[in-house]
C-alpha cells in the first residue's frame, strides 16, 4: 500500500535522507526508530509533502499506486488528512487554542467535503467517544486547554482518523505523556489499527515503545537505514552494531553497580557523516570500506545494511 | 553573524541613512557651507543653486547647512531622552522583575500604566508649559515618556530569563539578586533593549520635531527640523521648498532608526539565530 | 552500609501548595496541593531515586531541598543545620555543598557565558579571591574530568550538543566539590546512547567524589539502575517508598504496580 523507493532528501547538497526503501502494507505497523538526526520525522513529513521549502526529495513514495512526490500541493491536499492521517508529539502546538476541539475534528470533515457542518459535529461527538474521550457529547465544546496532555493527544487522533485514512503516521505520540498515558495511547492506536484496518508508520525513539506497537521495525541513522525486521527478532539479536549498540545503551535489566555500555562519541552534523555508512566512526567493527561506500543489505534473519554485520541467531 | 547582517536588507538601508544621519551632524561641528546663523536678507527665499544647495529661507540663511547643525540637535535631544529611558527605566524593570508580585511591582507598573494613558506629546506640551520651552526641557519631558516603555519591555524580557533553568542554576550556585541580574538578565535581554532603544529613538526625533514646530522644543537661533517646518509653513505658496526639505529629513531619519530597529530585531533574535 | 553513614540532607513534612486561579467571580481559589507532607533522609554516599509523573511534585521538592523554593510548611536540614533559620548569607556559604544537575541541557547554561565562566560560577560565589590563573586550573581540571577539553573552555554553550552540555552542567555543579547532587531528569532530554554516557559519567563520579545523590526521573528503568532506595510519588504525596530492589520487585502500593505495568518493555 506504501512503498518508499530510494527515497533521498537533500537540504543545500547535504544528504539528509540517504536511498531510504521500505514498505508497509494495509493494517500493518511498521515502527520507526531512531535518534535526533536520524531523519525520521524527514521520512515523515516526506511521506505528507509537508517538507520544509529548502528541501528536495528525490525517489518515489508510492502510495495506493501513486507516486506522491510528483504530486503538487493541490493534488497533494486531496491525500493529507484524507488518506493520510498524522498525529504529532506535542498535540497543543497541532491543535489551534481558540477552537473547540469538535469544531476542529468537524472542520477536516466538512473540508474534505465528506458531510456538511451538522452531521460532521455529530461525528465529531461520535470519534471522541471512540477515541476514549468520557463524556464526549460534552468535551466536544472544550477548548484545548481545557483537555490533559493525553486527552489532547485522543483528540488529534480523533482528527487524524475523521476521514478514515487508511493510513496513520504518527511521530512520536506518547514521548511527552507519562508512562501511564503512554500505555493507554498506545493501546487506543492498536485497537483502531485493528479495527478500522489502518496501516500505522509509528515513529519513535524508544525501542521499548515499538517494541509494544509494531510488528515490524525499520532502524534509522544519520538519514540512513541500519536494520529492518520482524520487531521481536531484531530486539532478541541484533545483526546491525548500531542496533546492538543501542540495545546495549538501555539500563534497562542492568543490574546496579554494573556499567552501562554506550556508544562512544555523538551524533556529528549531516554533513560530517561518511559518505559510506553514516554510523562510521562510532562504529566498533567498521573498517575503511564502510567510510566510503554505502554498505549492502544483508539478508538473514534481519536485513542490515553493513559489510560486517552479526551473525543471527 | 556580520556576513548575515551584511545580506539583512533593512538592517543595511536603516544603518546606511543612521551612519548619513550621523555622519551630518558630527560634521556640522566643524563644517557647514554657511553659518547657519547668519542672515543675509538680500539673499532671501533663494531657490537651489549651486551656492545654496538647497535655497535660503525667509531671513536668507543656508537652508543646507541649517539641515546640518538641525541633525545634530535631533541626534542630540534622541541620545538623551532615550538615555534617560534606557537608564532609569531599565532599572525600574528590573526591580519589578526582580520583586514580581510585590506591592513595589505593582507600584512601579501602575505608574507606568498611568503616564502610557496620558497621550504623550499632549503632555510633554503640559511639562513644557510648566518647566518653560527650552531644548533642554524638550528633552527630560520626552525622556520621561521613554522610562515606561523600557520599563515594561525590560520587566517583560526579565521574567522571561527568569523562568529559564540557567537562572536557577545561578541561584543554586550562591548568587543572589543584583549579582544575576549584572551577570545574567542583563547580558540576555540587551538585544532587546538596543532594538527598542532604536524605535524609541526614531520617535524621540519626531517628538523634538513635533515641540519644535509648536514652538516651545528647541529655541531660536539653533535650528532644528520642526521649527524650520513651521517658519516654511508662512511662506508655504512662495517656497514650498523650504517645507518639503525639514519634512524629508525627519521622514528619512525616522524611516532610518525604524529600519535600524526592525533589522536588529532580526538578527538578535536567538530563533533566527543560525543553527 | 549506609544506615550508620552520616546524615546530609534531611526533609521534615515538606509541604508546598499554590494558589490556582479563582474559578468564577466568587469562588475560592482553589489550591493545588504540589508537595504534600513529605520526609525523606539522604546519607553520606547514597543514592535516592525519586520516581513520579508530570505533576507528582518531584520538581517542587528537589527545588525546596536546593533552598531554590520556600516550603509553605515543614523544614530542610543540610548537615544537621535547619537552613530556615540560616541568614541568607550563611546559607550562600553552604551552597557549594548541595548542587544540582537540571533537565534540559539547552536551558540551565547562560547562553550568552563562555563555559568559562558558566563551569566557574559557583566557585567564584565561594571562593571570590581566587586568582584568575587557579580559576582557570579548577575549570580545565574538572572539564577533563567530565570528558572535555581545554578547548571548551572559550566557547558558548550553543556550540556544544545536547549530550555535552549536560557534562559542563555537570563539571560546574562538581566543580566545588559538594557532598550532595540532586539531579532532576538529567538524562530525559537526550539521546539513548548518550543518556548512558552520562549514567555512567554519573556514577563514576558518585563513587570518585563519594557524593550522595538525588536522582529524580521518570523512567524506572534508570532509577533502578541507579538507586539504592526509591521513593515513589504521586500527586505530591510519596506512595511508596524502600530498598530499590524490594520496590522495584515487588511494589507494595497500587500506583507504584500500575507504573511498572505501564511502563513499556523490550521483551513482550
Amino acid at each position: 500500500m506504501l512503498r518508499v523507493e530510494n527515497l533521498r532528501i537533500t537540504l543545500r547538497g547535504t544528504p539528509i535522507i540517504r536511498n531510504l526503501s521500505f514498505s508497509l502494507d494495509r493494517g500493518e505497523a511498521l515502527g520507526v526508530v531512531g535518534e535526533s538526526g536520524s531523519g525520521k520525522s524527514m521520512t515523515a513529513l516526506a511521506i505528507m509533502g509537508l517538507l520544509p521549502g529548502l528541501m528536495r526529495a528525490e525517489g518515489k513514495v508510492i502510495f495506493e499506486g501513486e507516486n506522491l512526490l510528483d504530486l503538487d500541493d493541490d493534488a497533494m491536499c486531496l491525500y493529507r488528512g484524507r488518506r493520510i492521517g498524522m498525529i504529532f508529539q506535542e498535540p497543543m502546538t497541532a491543535l489551534n487554542p481558540v477552537h473547540q476541539v469538535g469544531d476542529q475534528i468537524a472542520e477536516t470533515l466538512v473540508l474534505h467535503g465528506l458531510m456538511d457542518r451538522v452531521a460532521a459535529l455529530r461525528e465529531a461527538t461520535r470519534l471522541l467517544d471512540r477515541v476514549g474521550i468520557e463524556d464526549a457529547s460534552r468535551r466536544v465544546s472544550s477548548y484545548p486547554h481545557e483537555l490533559s496532555g493525553g486527552q489532547r493527544q485522543r483528540v488529534m487522533i480523533a482528527m487524524a482518523m475523521s476521514c478514515k485514512p487508511s493510513l496513520l503516521i504518527a511521530d512520536e505520540p506518547t514521548s511527552a505523556l507519562d508512562v501511564t498515558v503512554q500505555s493507554e495511547i498506545l493501546d487506543l492506536l492498536r485497537d483502531l489499527r485493528l479495527q478500522e484496518g489502518m496501516a500505522t508508520l509509528f515513529i519513535s525513539h524508544d525501542l521499548a515503545v515499538i517494541a509494544r506497537i509494531a510488528r515490524r521495525t525499520l532502524v534509522l541513522y544519520g538519514g540512513a537505514a541500519m536494520e529492518t525486521g520482524d520487531t521481536g527478532v531484531l530486539l532478541k539479536s541484533p545483526r546491525h552494531p548500531y542496533t546492538k549498540g543501542l540495545l546495549a545503551a538501555l539500563p534497562h535489566g542492568h543490574s546496579r553497580g554494573t556499567r552501562l555500555s554506550p556508544i562512544p562519541g555523538f551524533v556529528p552534523a549531516a554533513k560530517h557523516l561518511a559518505p559510506g555508512c553514516p554510523f562510521h566512526g562510532r562504529c566498533p567493527r567498521g573498517d575503511e570500506t564502510c567510510a566510503d561506500f554505502p554498505p549492502p543489505p544483508s539478508f538473514e534473519a534481519t536485513t542490515a545494511w553493513c559489510f560486517h554485520p552479526e551473525r543471527g541467531s | 553573524m556580520i556576513g548575515r547582517a551584511l545580506r539583512h536588507p533593512s538592517f543595511v538601508v536603516g544603518l546606511l541613512i543612521t551612519l548619513l544621519v550621523i555622519g551630518t551632524g558630527l560634521l556640522s561641528l566643524f563644517w557647514t557651507p554657511y553659518d547657519p546663523g547668519v542672515m543675509r536678507i538680500m539673499n532671501r527665499l533663494r531657490p537651489p543653486s549651486e551656492l545654496n544647495w538647497l535655497g535660503t529661507d525667509q531671513f536668507g540663511r543656508d537652508v543646507f547647512s541649517m539641515l546640518m547643525v538641525g541633525a545634530r540637535n535631533a541626534l542630540l535631544v534622541g541620545i538623551v531622552a532615550v538615555g534617560i529611558g534606557v537608564t532609569i527605566g531599565v532599572t525600574l524593570g528590573m526591580i519589578a522583575a526582580h520583586g514580581e508580585g510585590s506591592l513595589l511591582d505593582e507600584a512601579i507598573m501602575r505608574a507606568c500604566d498611568f503616564t502610557f494613558a496620558f497621550p504623550a506629546v499632549l503632555t510633554a506640551i503640559l511639562i513644557l508649559t510648566f518647566l518653560g520651552p527650552g531644548v533642554v526641557n524638550a528633552i527630560i519631558a520626552i525622556g520621561i515618556f521613554n522610562i515606561p516603555v523600557f520599563a515594561r519591555v525590560a520587566r517583560g524580557a526579565a521574567l522571561q530569563v527568569m523562568a529559564r533553568d540557567f537562572i536557577r542554576a545561578a541561584r543554586a550556585a550562591g548568587r543572589t539578586g543584583f549579582s544575576i541580574i549584572l551577570r545574567h538578565i542583563l547580558p540576555n535581554i540587551a538585544g532587546l533593549i538596543i532594538v527598542q532603544a532604536s524605535v524609541q529613538f526614531a520617535l524621540a526625533i519626531l517628538a523634538e520635531a513635533g515641540l519644535s514646530y509648536l514652538g516651545i522644543g528647541t529655541q531660536p537661533p539653533n535650528p532644528s527640523w520642526g521649527r524650520m517646518l513651521n517658519d516654511a509653513q508662512t511662506f508655504l505658496a512662495q517656497a514650498p521648498l523650504l517645507a518639503i526639505f525639514p519634512g524629508l529629513a525627519i521622514a528619512f531619519s525616522v524611516l532610518g532608526f525604524n529600519l535600524l530597529g526592525d533589522g536588529l530585531r532580526d538578527l538578535l533574535d536567538p530563533k533566527t539565530k543560525e543553527r | 552500609m549506609t544506615a550508620s553513614n552520616p546524615l546530609l540532607l534531611e526533609a521534615l513534612n515538606l509541604s508546598r501548595f499554590y494558589r490556582l486561579p479563582r474559578r468564577g467571580l466568587f469562588g475560592a481559589r482553589p489550591v493545588l496541593k504540589a508537595v504534600d507532607n513529605v520526609s525523606l533522609t539522604l546519607r553520606d554516599g547514597e543514592t535516592l531515586g525519586i520516581v513520579g509523573e508530570s505533576g507528582s511534585g518531584k520538581s517542587t521538592l528537589a527545588r525546596m531541598l536546593m533552598a531554590l523554593e520556600q516550603p509553605d510548611r515543614g523544614e530542610v536540614s543540610w548537615m544537621g543545620e535547619n537552613i530556615s533559620r540560616l541568614s541568607p548569607l550563611a546559607l550562600r556559604s553552604r551552597r557549594h555543598e548541595i548542587q544540582m544537575v537540571f533537565q534540559d541541557p539547552y536551558g540551565s547554561l547562560d547562553p550568552r557565558m563562555r563555559v568559562l565562566d558558566s563551569v566557574a560560577e559557583p566557585l567564584d560565589v565561594a571562593r571570590p579571591d581566587l586568582s584568575a590563573e587557579l580559576r582557570r586550573d579548577a575549570v580545565l581540571e574538572i572539564l577533563e574530568r567530565v570528558g572535555l577539553t581545554a578547548e571548551a573552555l572559550r566557547r558558548y554553550p550553543h556550540q556544544f550538543s545536547g549530550g555535552q552540555r549536560q557534562r559542563i552542567a555537570i563539571a560546574r555543579a562538581l566543580i566545588t566539590r559538594p557532598r550532595i547532587l540532586v539531579a532532576d531528569e538529567p538524562v530525559s532530554a537526550l539521546d539513548v546512547s548518550i543518556q548512558a554516557q552520562i549514567l555512567n559519567l554519573l556514577s563514576d563520579l558518585r563513587a570518585e567524589f563519594g557524593l550522595a545523590l538525588i536522582f529524580i526521573s521518570h523512567d524506572l528503568g534508570i532509577v533502578r539502575y541507579l538507586a539504592d532506595r526509591v521513593m515513589v510519588m504521586h500527586h505530591g504525596k510519596v506512595v511508596e517508598e524502600g530498598e530499590s530492589e524490594a520496590v522495584f520487585s515487588a511494589p507494595a502500593h497500587d500506583y507504584t504496580r500500575a507504573l511498572l505495568a505501564a511502563m513499556p518493555k523490550l521483551d513482550e
